[in-house]
């Protein structure tokens, strides 16, 4: 499937569950954080960074680019973030659980109507 | 882009939130590696508690942090803005005041946990919140991530312990003072 930046997304929804010896190895991984300190564990997890086109990158006036709405964020990152990076939309064709659906639009009802409330800290 | 990260940056981050009293929790893929989750993330996502008084402390912690916040910036925090990151500051921090599929800060606490100190979104909220983001990168962290909940989690070596009950009375009081400030509050 085509997605923008020539790039062609391949995998199908399938790819998206770990079976057999592909679950046994993540197990395996998951298991070795067993032998590892917080400190070791929080060092690996953070210490790789690599440069992400354009979400890396700011030259507005602040220090900050912000969003109104999570909406608003996911339209940004649709429109102007590299797709190979992935914060875009997953691929219709990956569908969208029901649970989930659901728990973003209770999510979205509830804030709302407390942004119809909230003030300044 | 912001430097390096490493576990004693974000011990500096942590360090410097509780110091100025901000009621917050970690969110995203790192509240999920600090219960063990053996992946990587490149952000710091923090979930403060929307209440009076909250955002000023979490702006004093941003500048002893080194943030150089614009007046806009501070704006932003103040007036509650869902989404906000950092791209040059120092530490890669992003305040999420609205993560995806999490209904509201009390509920989350109440479900949530402390890890390494931290209060963090507990795992199962961490994997509702990637799925109603349902961003591609988020579909493959699910795939991680589910497995990871059903069956590694009770092993992890360090403990993590239910969060403390936030405190009813400052509640009802904060509420109390928001609806004296604004009659249309009704909530947070």
């Amino acid at each position: 499937m085509p997605v923008d930046d020539g790039i062609e997304v391949t995998a199908t929804v399938e790819d998206l569950t770990l079976k057999g010896r592909d679950l046994e190895e993540w197990e395996a991984a998951c298991e070795g954080v067993r032998h590892r300190t917080l400190e070791q564990h929080l060092d690996s997890a953070l210490g790789y960074r690599t440069h992400r086109p354009v979400y890396d990158d700011h030259d507005g006036p602040g220090a900050a680019r912000s969003f109104e709405t999570m909406a608003e964020y996911r339209r940004w990152c649709a429109a102007e973030v590299p797709a190979w990076l992935g914060f875009g939309p997953a691929p219709e064709e990956w569908g969208v659980p029901e649970e989930a659906r659901n728990r973003r639009e209770k999510a979205e009802r509830r804030k709302k109507y407390r942004r119809g409330g909230r003030r300044p800290g | 882009m912001s430097g390096p990260f490493s576990a004693k940056a974000l011990r500096r981050v942590t360090g410097a939130l509780d110091r100025h009293g901000v009621a917050y929790m970690v969110c995203g893929k790192l509240a999920a590696i600090l219960q063990g989750f053996p992946d990587t993330t490149q952000d710091i996502d923090i979930f403060p508690r929307p209440v009076p008084g909250n955002a000023e402390r979490l702006i004093r912690a941003l500048g002893e942090l080194g943030f150089n916040l614009t007046s806009q910036d501070r704006q932003d925090i103040l007036g509650g803005k869902d989404f906000i990151q950092f791209p040059n500051a120092p530490i890669p921090l992003d305040i999420v005041h609205a993560p995806d599929g999490i209904e509201s800060f009390e509920d989350a606490w109440r479900r949530g946990r402390k890890a390494g100190g931290v209060p963090v979104l507990a795992l199962e909220d961490v994997l509702a919140s990637k799925k109603a983001a349902n961003r591609a990168k988020d579909r493959v962290v699910i795939m991680l991530l589910e497995p990871f909940v059903r069956s590694v989690r009770s092993r992890v070596p360090w403990n993590t312990d239910p969060l403390e009950p936030l405190e009813p009375e400052r509640d009802r009081l904060e509420r109390s003072i928001a609806r004296r400030k604004d009659p249309g509050t009704s909530g947070h």
